[in-house]
């Protein structure tokens, strides 16, 4: 409707803003940043443009920073042991992925492949370490959002393990009960 | 197309790429000697730059601008500057112009002269008048040159306007520069590249600070200790020493040598001086090694003697005194680059 577009366009969109700035601003990492802090998250952050099938980055290289998708879409591809490959996501506009290697320059633990042409944005841990000297507020907050998206998945991961572990000790006591009744 | 042509189209870019930026570089070896005053206004510059980006980003993280940041710290380097100009820089001034004319009046040859009969007198074996004749051919002209250069420096206004402006939009534009210029290297090589420059800037930054305080330090210890034994123009050769103090090795003797040189032109009849000379230079040396170098200077960048000797005979070679004072932090920059470049290579298993 024209109406509900007019509200839209009154309460929802930010006129004026970039494309960079909503993907970025769509990410949890971003999350609770004022406009002026956006916009210097913006300067920031450096436009790749990718052709299809081209690498973002392979399995086993020093991670050097986290990827926003802008435009286009790309997928995380593991390495099961020679040249098979499983996929494990595909990420469109406003998926980020990577976002570990702005605490360390720990191998990556999968590659990223642009499936088609696409925009990616990249934040990497030297620009977060010129934040740190330069807005050091901004930085905190960013670290903290940061710290926020890990334990989330750590928590996830720990649930997961958990459950694992339960499944894996009713499977015991069932083949021990299958043994004892052989 | 395929991930391996994509690769490969990259790769082929990259290597244009390389070719080109080795096709500047041999140029601006080909230019370097003509445009030499205007590398070195940018080379201070970048000193300059390197000297203060922390000062600047100190007070940018207290919440003031960034431009602001940068005029406060211009301001109070005027301040240090204007004080510098007004108890300073006159005697300076006043002693290298008198030096410049005992060189222009009297000339090395003629100071060569009373070492070669001093030593003459003692080993008289020895035919010491056809190298105190080269000698002091060579050094009358660098000498000259030298001081010419120093006094050039100090009066050159618009080259102090150039200075300034370069490096305040150094100090300004430095994320906008450095973002535009990684902006052109190939997706494949991108993250690489960002983690090195900036691991070379670090590295970079903290060496040159390093060896600039280490100079300022090493230039007033030689002044006191200079003035001290009673040396005339105490403060040009402090300064002298301060600046050769960033060749390893061979800088403390050329500064003694300078120190000498001068003492023996202002009266050749004492050559006792010497012997004072060679102590405050050992004595200063001793401070420096032991107390101020491993304080302020980074270890990353050492050098192999060898690699001094010949570096610095190039670079005078090249660009005359200003190749012999820049030779060795330029290589210690090469150095740096290299092997971060290796480094980095490696780590991505590209070589």
């Amino acid at each position: 409707m024209s109406s509900d577009s007019i509200w839209s366009n009154i309460f929802n969109s930010r006129r004026g803003e970039s494309k960079a700035s909503i993907a970025i601003r769509s990410v949890p990492i971003f999350e609770q940043l004022s406009n002026k802090e956006i916009a210097a998250v913006e300067k920031l952050v450096h436009t790749r443009t990718y052709e299809a099938n081209e690498s973002i980055f392979s399995e086993k290289d020093p991670g050097g920073g986290m990827y926003i998708v802008m435009e286009g879409s790309v997928t995380i591809l593991k390495n099961q042991g020679g040249t098979h490959e499983k996929t494990l996501a595909t990420l469109e506009h406003g998926d980020f992925f990577g976002e570990i290697a702005l605490l360390d320059e720990s191998p990556r633990t999968a590659t990223a492949v642009s499936v088609e042409d696409s925009k990616i944005l990249g934040f990497y841990r030297t620009d977060l370490y010129e934040l740190v000297e330069r807005r050091p507020k901004l930085a905190i907050k960013i670290i903290v959002n940061l710290a926020r998206v890990v334990s989330e998945r750590l928590r996830h991961s720990n649930t997961q393990s958990h459950e694992l572990r339960e499944q894996l000790a009713s499977y015991e006591t069932e083949q021990s009960k299958d043994e004892s009744s052989e | 197309m395929t991930q391996s042509s994509t690769t490969q189209h990259s790769v082929i870019r990259y290597i244009t790429r390389v070719i080109i930026t080795l096709g500047i570089i041999a140029a601006l070896f080909f230019f370097l000697p003509r445009v030499e005053d205007i590398l070195i206004l940018f080379l201070i510059s970048l000193l300059l730059y390197s000297l203060l980006v922390p000062l600047v980003n100190n007070l940018e993280s207290k919440g003031i601008p960034r431009a602001f940041s940068i005029i406060i710290v211009f301001l109070i380097g005027f301040l240090i500057a204007g004080m510098a100009l007004q108890f300073i820089i006159p005697p300076i001034i006043k002693e290298a112009k008198s030096l410049q004319e005992t060189i222009t009046q009297q000339g090395p040859e003629k100071v060569f002269q009373n070492i070669s009969d001093f030593i003459e007198s003692r080993f008289p074996m020895l035919d010491t008048q056809m190298v105190a004749d080269k000698l002091g051919g060579y050094l009358s002209a660098t000498l000259s040159k030298g001081v010419g250069l120093v006094l050039g420096f100090v009066s050159a206004f618009t080259s102090l306007l150039v200075i300034l402006f370069m490096t305040f939009f150094f100090l300004k534009d430095q994320r906008t520069i450095k973002k535009n210029l990684i902006g052109m290297v190939p997706n494949r090589f991108f993250e690489m590249s960002l983690v090195m420059v900036y691991r070379i800037e670090n590295q970079l930054g903290s060496y040159i600070r390093g060896v600039l305080i280490d100079g300022l330090f090493v230039a007033i210890l030689s002044s006191i200790g200079l003035y001290l034994i009673g040396l005339p123009f105490f403060y040009f050769v402090g300064i002298i020493a301060g600046l050769t103090n960033m060749i390893p090795y061979m800088g403390p003797l050329i500064g003694a040598t300078v120190a000498i040189i001068v003492a023996l032109m202002s009266n050749p009849e004492s050559l006792m001086i010497i012997v004072y000379i060679a102590a405050v230079f050992a004595i200063v040396q001793l401070i420096d090694n032991v107390v101020i170098t491993p304080v302020v200077v980074s270890n990353a960048v050492d050098l192999h003697p060898l690699v001094v000797m010949l570096v610095v005979l190039v670079g005078g070679s090249l660009l005359g005194v200003t190749g012999l004072i820049f030779a060795i932090p330029l290589t210690s920059i090469a150095k740096v680059i290299v092997e971060e470049l290796v480094k980095g290579l490696k780590s991505y298993r590209i070589v």
